[in-house]
């Protein structure tokens, strides 16, 4: 090979910066991997959904690879957010499809806002109840009397362990 | 040898029948020898299942195939160690393996008071023997473990049939977690028993005073600690193996471990105010039988199908039999309350609304309101579907949403409960307890949320923990300088003694502790990042403060499995801190695969890397990586918790001198102080 003789495309101007380029996606791709990740709404409505696929898992969370379920779902889910549909009608489209058990929490109307609905109702009641048997309790105890017989020496020494056993020996 | 193991059962079946006969019999006719008689037959029913357990053992160590439960979870090439375990694997070992425990608790406890408490023994024997007597029932009728694989012949007869190779146990299970896990939560389930038998016999024996709870205290603590260790173990296994990133999935078998733990919580609260002041009498014994009740509907659940669950064992008939199983229990729990309610009238009333008896109503509360809480939403899509025809899901977001606030409540009352006094707290107590801790807790605050920790729930439950932990810390210390004064030891060794001298106190204080602990460990999730990428080797993705680089990726063969995995190289900050090697198993006898997670665990987050496997699509590794803040601030609350229940349930060093007579200060004569000696413990 003489110095005088180089391929045309070797001497074309564009050459070395192209090559230069194709080095750096190599790099690039090579460098940082497939990357498999969806977009922040898709990610936060794949936590709204559970995966049906019998897991009992959220669908962003389904880590089964190769459940056919989740990945459809969540193809399902990439296409919509990608055609920018708002998240309510996205989630309303799910349950159309896969029917409620869809959603990862029940949803406020019908039958399944009593879901929501006892756990507080249940507190409250807990607390009417402590309140009702704390003022039973109150009104029932006995009012000190302000002088007391005297006591004797033994019934002093019984009263003080009663005290002792009641506030100090154990949690 | 099945013949042996089936044998068995049966005869223990008998003898538990007899037990529940002969003791009827004996407390009706008040016959001591029947009783003992009674006694014996149910010591006797312990042995043979035993033995039956033990059989079954056998069977798996030496690859009897042509037992159908030891083919379906064992093969050859299985490690003796998960041979083992494979006892519990499957439906009708882990039921013998309930008996096997339950006559083990049933066998101590008949002989530990084998010559005390002659009036509520005999009750107690036959409310132990009935538990037994069912779940007998369940191992000889319903789900026997000795069952053979067979055919029937030409001529009618059958023949037994060993397959050559068992299937195998499931690839979930073979870590050395689940041979732990299992155990610990059974030991908690059927150690709710005891106190659930000696509370139905004090009720039905009209047994006078706090008696009952004062031999049981022991044994609920002991179930107690055996519930929450298989409930850290089951999140850790759940975190190590399953490869989902997270610890707690709000699983109907989770919360069905949840909801006893819980109730039992509340009851080892609410029986102080028994012993101190005979107050809520009808409340502990109802919180007892809740407690056994809900650890027979969370068995029910796991193992009827009636919830659907990763966790749960094959759907069968026997959620019918535990059905069962409750609802009588439950009408002879109602039975025993209304016949005998005269016998639980409280003899004190509430002094005050500041006192530590109102924390435990409050402490009752919360912890009830949790365990209704997680109940409602784990039995709500069978509701639902019952009353619309409509299967909804209740997933992690509905518990978080109703939980978190509940719990946060109780962390503010772990510390605030312990420091009130009995009968009346002063304002100045109040200020002295809680003056430093309060106001550590809010400058936690104040500094976290301008550094960026903006979390509500994750910002509150700092704020809560600061305080409790302080509250704690200050309550040992008090009382450490107190030794310390009197009798020059350093602070640590007063501690020490200070401890010693009341375990149940200051064990408890030591649980707290582990609670705030696993509480800061909780908050964590609210900060938890993740990635998933397809890799191929020399590529690396970059998440947080870390490179995460695959090296290579190989196969290594195992005993029973063949394993892919990948080796990858973690750098922090641009140095190389780690190899993680997350593995992809798979396993010679079904075919089944299992992930090994690898873990870079800090006190500050963990770095959680699972190879999940080739895509679908392109053949090449699929990487999923996580950082999970705090998390391992968890199993470090763990190890406290179960420390702390452990310091609980060691005797008294010492007795206290609760305090010096105003006699004694004027110069006359003293009271007799208490000797110090070691005693076995103030309430045994």
């Amino acid at each position: 090979m003489t110095d005088g003789f180089q391929p045309w495309l070797w001497r074309h101007r564009l050459f070395r910066p192209a090559v230069l380029l194709l080095a750096l996606l190599v790099f690039l791709l090579a460098g940082a991997g497939t990357e498999a990740q969806r977009s922040e709404p898709a990610k936060a409505l794949s936590k709204k959904l559970m995966c049906l696929c019998g897991c009992n898992q959220i669908l962003g969370e389904c880590n089964h690879i190769g459940c056919t379920v989740s990945t459809e779902m969540l193809n399902k889910l990439d296409e919509r957010v990608a055609r920018n549909e708002p998240a309510d009608l996205i989630l309303q489209s799910f349950v159309q499809e896969y029917g409620l058990q869809v959603l990862a929490e029940p949803p406020t109307t019908g039958v399944s806002r009593w879901a929501w609905l006892m756990p507080p109702l249940a507190w409250l009641a807990g607390v009417g109840i402590l309140i009702a048997v704390l003022w039973r309790w109150r009104a029932v105890r006995a009012a000190p009397s302000a002088r007391g017989p005297a006591l004797s020496s033994e019934a002093l020494a019984r009263a003080r362990q009663q005290a002792a056993q009641e506030t100090e020996t154990d949690f | 040898m099945d013949l042996f193991g089936s044998y068995a059962l049966i005869l223990a079946l008998v003898c538990a029948g007899y037990a529940v006969a002969a003791g009827i019999a004996a407390i009706a006719g008040r016959k001591i020898l029947l009783t003992k008689s009674a006694y014996q037959a149910s010591l006797a029913a312990c042995v043979l299942i035993t033995l039956a357990t033990a059989t079954l053992v056998f069977l798996f160590l030496t690859d009897n195939f042509s037992v159908a439960y030891v083919a379906n979870h064992s093969s050859r090439d299985q490690h003796v160690f998960y041979k083992f375990a494979a006892l519990w694997s499957g439906q009708e070992g882990s039921l013998l393996f309930w008996s096997w425990l339950l006559a083990v608790y049933v066998f101590f406890v008949l002989w530990t008071n084998r010559n005390r408490h002659p009036e509520l023994m005999p009750y107690v024997a036959v409310v132990l023997a009935s538990v037994q007597l069912f779940f007998l029932i369940l191992n000889v009728f319903v789900a026997n473990p000795f069952q053979v694989l067979g055919t029937v012949a030409a001529d009618g007869s059958r023949q037994v049939v060993a397959q050559p190779d068992g299937r195998g146990l499931n690839p979930l299970l073979q870590y050395p977690e689940m041979v732990i896990h299992p155990p610990a939560l059974y030991l908690g389930y059927v150690g709710f028993t005891v106190p659930f038998a000696f509370a139905l016999a004090a009720l039905l024996g009209r047994y006078p005073g706090e008696k009952w709870i004062h031999i049981t205290r022991r044994w609920t603590m002991i179930a107690w600690g055996f519930q929450s260790l298989g409930i850290l173990l089951g999140a850790h296994w759940a975190y190590a193996v399953l490869g989902w990133g997270g610890y707690w999935g709000w699983d109907p078998v989770e919360n069905a471990s949840l909801l006893p733990w819980l109730t039992g919580t509340a009851f080892l609260h609410s029986v102080m105010m028994q012993e101190k002041r005979g107050m809520m009498k009808v409340w502990n014994v109802w919180l007892v039988f809740i407690t056994f009740l809900l650890c027979i509907l969370g068995t029910m659940l796991t193992r009827s199908g009636v919830v659907s669950s990763v966790h749960a064992f094959a759907q069968s008939d026997v959620g019918h039999w535990f059905l069962g199983f409750l609802l009588l229990t439950l009408a002879t729990c109602t039975w025993a309350y209304l016949k005998n309610r005269d016998y639980l009238k409280s003899e004190n009333q509430l002094d005050s609304l500041i006192s530590r008896e109102s924390s435990f109503l409050f402490n009752n509360l919360v912890l009830l309101a949790a365990c209704f809480a997680v109940l409602w939403g784990t039995l709500f899509p069978v509701i639902s579907e019952a009353v619309q025809g409509t299967k909804i899901s209740v997933g992690p977001p509905f518990f978080n949403k109703v939980t978190i606030p509940i719990g946060l409540f109780l962390l503010f009352l772990t510390g605030v409960g312990p420091l009130l006094a009995w009968r009346k707290t002063s304002l100045e107590s109040l200020r002295r307890n809680f003056g430093w801790p309060l106001a550590a807790g809010l400058l936690t605050g104040a500094v976290a949320y301008p550094l960026g920790l903006r979390d509500f729930y994750a910002l509150v439950c700092f704020v809560l923990s600061v305080f409790v932990a302080l509250t704690i810390l200050l309550e040992f210390l008090r009382g450490a300088r107190v030794i310390r004064a009197r009798t020059g030891m350093s602070i640590l060794r007063a501690v020490e003694h200070l401890t010693m001298r009341n375990t149940r106190r200051y064990g408890g204080y030591i649980v707290h502790f582990g609670i705030v602990l696993i509480f800061i460990g909780l908050a964590g999730a609210a900060f938890n990042q993740d990635k998933q990428m397809e890799m191929t080797p020399g590529t690396h993705m970059e998440l947080g403060r870390y490179t995460i680089r695959l090296q290579t990726f190989t196969q290594r063969p195992g005993q029973n499995y063949v394993a892919e995995r990948a080796t990858i190289e973690v750098l922090r900050d641009g140095q190389s801190v780690m190899l993680l090697y997350p593995e992809r198993r798979r396993y010679h006898a079904n075919g089944m695969t299992g992930t090994m997670v690898s873990i870079y665990s800090t006190l500050r987050e963990d770095l959680y890397v699972v190879y999940a496997g080739p895509s679908p699509e392109t053949g090449q590794p699929v990487i999923h990586a996580y950082i999970n803040p705090l998390v391992k601030w968890i199993w470090l609350g763990g190890v406290v918790l179960v420390l702390g229940t452990g310091v609980a349930l060691l005797p008294n060093r010492q007795q206290a001198l609760a305090f010096r007579p105003v006699s004694e200060r004027a110069g006359q004569p003293a009271l007799q102080p208490v000797p110090a000696t070691r005693s076995q413990d103030a309430h045994d």
